[in-house]
């Protein structure tokens, strides 16, 4: 065996194990979902058992969890939306030349996006009680900003930034002016950017638990939390619980499949070649 | 009326001067060529006409009007970028109506005109196509029918033939020239390339870098026979022409210079001074008859032999010089004693500290 053949070997066998591990957890869980309660926890574990649906069927009617998991879909919907509408235009002014202090703002947007969350929590919370905003989807998709605003608009300089120069000043030759050199040019250009982009700030707010906990206390609850509640005062409802975190994990998972090329593509395209 | 104008302009980035006291005159209808090696500015200076580069001293006109901190649409100039800036997400015949459409023009407008621009340069058939999809050639065609679709006064290049190559790019500069003498507008082009600057401008402008330290960075302006033929200054003498010219520092005495054995009177002007800089192009420097004693001794170092005529260098006492002639005469072989002999009607004289010509 030759040694480019022995190393392709061992770089499949680490592959496999590394793709094992983490899609182990998974399929545990998935395990769960569909055992009663006896065979979930039969000791050796059974391998073999008959599938119930009684979990996903109990899952699936809960009108607490089905809030939930729309609450998420509006927060996330809500969330990017307000992170673009403001982070565009601001990574477009920061790609230009002429703006002093650039690289001290873009380090500080990256610093803030690696701040944890609970940080937020605690000083907002009063200020959200007083203003009505606690317990709201707005409320919860606006402190989001503090993340997903700063990776938003990291990530679109990075795209933006990839756009040639020449571009812009050749438009600006034919009498665009800069809006509409951002709509005619950059964001055509930059769209698989937007859509990777996209896909990682949802992704970050459908698994947000610690500001969803502290700021909703009802009415605004995510998916996660409706996840979490299945883990009762006196017992934990293992097999609901389950079919819940599968349930949650679904979009996502969806999501990621069919758009696994804008991922990958956009992903390789500049920001974090 | 003058189609572009420098007066006195510098321009900075910074702290760092790049231009600095430019004057020069381009005539309506003049294709004038900037050429100079990297760095001189060439690329600012004509990035300053179109107003993609601030100028902070001075003036510069367009059409006999100041031109300094006008909008760049509103300059009467089309410039094709060395890279095309062609925009990749839309087709050729997007890319060709974008301005008319930023200004409101009518659909239709439009894309008579689009069709019409394109016939000219013959992308008809390709209006389609992404610029992806293209040739760099025809990407450059698209380039310059975009500038075209303009109708301005002045038309702006900047290096558009540096991504070709070398057969293309004899064919493009022909094109261009044609273009040109069609068009009847002003040209401004950019190039580092002589061979480029000498066939096809009317007139050249030699640029030298302020950070070699020199005081301006206009070196000479006039048409390319001026520049070849009467070069102002030890830059320019060197800067143009393939292989480049022979320069050699000889002491004067008694009004005199020596080449070898051979004696060159001086003009007046160059007489007085201890030393004088002497050039003589390649094509003008001969090899003496066999046995003749005239000259310089030297002895041949490389050949190389194009075929219709060959390029010789020679070690010499004065240091490496270059010959260049036809293939009609015997080649000498390598390591062979030869004799030089100066054209005295062919030499360029400069002072050695000035480093300007010398009549
Ligand atoms: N935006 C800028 N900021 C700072 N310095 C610049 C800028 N643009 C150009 N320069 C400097 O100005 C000088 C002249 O640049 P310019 O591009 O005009 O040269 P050029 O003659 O076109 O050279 P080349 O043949 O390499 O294109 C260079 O030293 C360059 O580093
Ligand atoms: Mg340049």
């Amino acid at each position: 065996m030759t040694r480019a053949r022995r190393a392709t070997l061992l770089s499949y066998a680490i592959l496999i194990i590394a793709g094992f591990a983490s899609i182990f957890p998974i399929l545990w869980i998935i395990g769960i979902s569909l055992k009663t309660q006896a065979d979930a926890f039969a000791m050796p574990p059974k391998l073999v058992f008959v599938p119930i649906w009684d979990h996903y069927a109990k899952v699936w009617a809960d009108a607490t969890f089905i809030k939930g998991f729309l609450n998420s879909l509006f927060a996330a919907l809500l969330g990017n939306l307000m992170a673009f509408a403001i982070g565009i235009p601001a990574a477009f002014a920061l790609n230009q030349k002429r703006v002093p202090g650039r690289a001290t703002i873009l380090a500080w947007l990256l610093l803030s996006y690696m701040l944890p969350e609970f940080l937020f929590v605690i000083p907002i919370y009063g200020l959200f009680q007083a203003s009505g905003l606690y317990d709201t989807v707005f409320g919860l998709a606006l402190v989001y900003q503090t993340f997903t605003l700063p990776f938003t608009i990291w990530m679109m300089r990075a795209f933006f930034a990839d756009v040639p120069f020449a571009l812009y000043e050749a438009a600006r030759l034919e009498g665009a002016k800069s809006w509409q050199i951002l709509l005619r040019v950059y964001l055509p250009m930059a769209a698989p950017g937007i859509a990777a982009t996209a896909i990682l700030n949802t992704i970050r707010i459908w698994n947000e638990l610690a500001i969803a906990l502290g700021l909703t206390f009802d009415k605004a609850q995510t998916v996660t939390l409706a996840v979490a509640a299945y883990r009762g005062y006196a017992a934990i409802d293992w097999g609901a619980l389950s079919a819940a975190a599968i349930t949650s994990i679904l979009p996502m998972l969806i999501f990621a499949v069919l758009a696994q090329r804008q991922i990958v593509g956009g992903l390789s395209l500049g920001a974090v070649k | 009326m003058a189609a572009v104008e420098f007066q006195n302009v510098g321009i900075r980035f910074g702290e760092v001067p790049v231009v600095r006291d430019l004057s020069l005159i381009v005539e309506d209808g003049e294709f004038v060529v900037l050429v100079g090696p990297s760095g001189c500015g060439k690329s600012t200076i004509l990035r300053s006409i179109a107003g993609l580069a601030a100028i902070n001293e001075g003036d510069m006109r367009i059409g006999g009007e100041r031109m300094n901190d006008a909008d760049p649409a509103a300059r009467d100039i089309a410039m094709v970028f060395q890279s095309y800036a062609l925009f990749p997400n839309m087709t050729v015949a997007q890319n060709l109506g974008f301005g008319l459409k930023i200004r409101g023009e009518a659909r239709a407008g439009i894309a008579r005109k689009v069709a019409e621009v394109a016939a000219v340069v013959g992308l008809s058939d390709h209006l389609h196509k992404r610029p992806g999809a293209l040739s760099g050639g025809q990407r450059q065609r698209v380039a310059l029918a975009r500038a075209i679709l303009r109708r301005p006064g002045v038309f702006l290049f900047d290096e558009p033939l540096s991504n070709l190559d070398a057969e293309f790019r004899t064919a493009m500069r022909a094109e261009i020239v044609r273009f040109h003498r069609n068009q009847g507008a002003s040209m401004v082009y950019v190039t580092h390339d002589q061979t480029e600057a000498m066939t096809m401008g009317d007139k050249i402008a030699v640029l030298a870098p302020l950070a070699a330290g020199h005081k301006a960075n206009l070196m000479q302006y006039g048409t390319p026979d001026e520049v070849y033929n009467r070069p102002a200054n030890l830059f320019v003498a060197r800067f143009i022409g393939t292989p480049r010219m022979n320069v050699m520092t000889l002491p004067v005495d008694g009004g005199t210079v020596r080449f070898g054995s051979q004696t060159l009177a001086l003009p007046p002007a160059a007489a007085h001074l201890g030393k004088v800089v002497l050039g003589q192009r390649p094509e003008h420097l001969r090899l003496a008859a066999t046995g003749s004693e005239s000259g310089l001794a030297g002895s041949v170092e490389h050949i190389e032999n194009l075929g219709h005529e060959m390029i010789l260098t020679l070690a010499t006492d004065l240091g490496p010089l270059i010959l260049r002639e036809a293939r009609s005469a015997k080649v000498p072989s390598l390591g062979q004693q030869v004799r030089l002999v100066l054209d005295p009607d062919h030499v360029h004289l400069f002072d050695p500290v000035s480093e300007q010509r010398i009549e």
